[in-house]
């Protein structure tokens, strides 16, 4: 069945869920190329937005529970062995966010380059703390297009 | 089961006759310590003559990619040698950009 290509999107949100791993990262990074392809975003954007998830992740995964080998009684029902990227997607624009469980008292590293590069691909980057899981959101317009 | 993105480094012999480490695909998290290694054993074999890099085959390099390069570099100049990039990708290119280390890596053209 071919769709007519005025049919409206029913959501923009897309939600994938990887294993903890460096390894599962390139699957995030490969989904963030489609999503930029929908946005229309520019092929330096899609880019941006490719380094911007690698990044987050470098952030994240040291803090998740277990990652130092100690264990946690942590009590959210996230399940602490998987990454979860939300992206929303509209026309000329991506969010993006990465979020995991993480071990109890973490903080995300500001000081760093994984930090500094997240910074200069978005300036509004930003850390939400929602009981222990910890989300790093993104946003990647395409140039002219009004936040 | 393990799903690593495409990476390799080989060392080669390039036309001007000179051995270079060349480097394609993904430079990550998941794969930046197979850069160093690569370097490590390119060193390991006590040769004279600077590291060469060509990087013009990366498709993807990260932060962790770029620390990867700084240690290769680290470990370079602790056996009294260097770093030359003899080539690199436009992805390069971009993330040194963005890490405002466009300078330290630049490209020797002239030794390729």
């Amino acid at each position: 069945m071919i769709f007519p290509g005025n049919v409206s999107w029913p959501s923009s949100a897309v939600t994938v869920k990887v294993p903890a791993h460096p390894d599962f990262v390139a699957s995030i990074r490969a989904m963030s190329r489609s999503m930029a392809v929908l946005a229309d975003l520019a092929l330096e954007d899609a880019e941006e937005l490719q380094m911007a998830v690698d990044e987050a992740a470098i952030l994240l995964l040291p803090l998740l529970r277990g990652a130092d080998g100690a264990h946690s009684d942590a009590s959210t029902d996230a399940d602490p062995q998987m990454l979860t990227a939300t992206f929303e997607v509209d026309e000329g624009c991506v969010g993006f966010e990465l979020s995991a469980p993480c071990a109890e008292g973490s903080a995300v590293d500001r000081t760093g380059l994984p930090w500094m590069m997240l910074t200069a691909i978005d300036s509004d980057v930003s850390v939400r703390p929602d009981g222990d899981v910890i989300a790093i959101a993104v946003t990647r317009r395409r140039e002219g297009t009004l936040s | 089961m393990s799903v690593v993105p495409l990476f390799a480094a080989t060392r080669e012999i390039d036309a001007t006759g000179q051995d270079v480490l060349v480097i394609t695909g993904d430079v990550d998290l998941a794969t930046a310590h197979e850069f160093v290694a690569a370097a490590d054993a390119w060193t390991a074999t006590g040769r004279s003559g600077p590291v060469r890099l060509d990087l013009s085959g990366v498709t993807f390099l990260d932060s962790t990619g770029i620390s990867a390069l700084l240690e290769i570099r680290r470990a370079a100049a602790s056996v009294g040698t260097e770093v030359v990039v003899v080539g690199q990708s436009a992805a390069v290119d971009r993330v040194l950009a963005v890490a405002g280390i466009t300078d330290l890596f630049a490209a020797r053209q002239g030794d390729a």
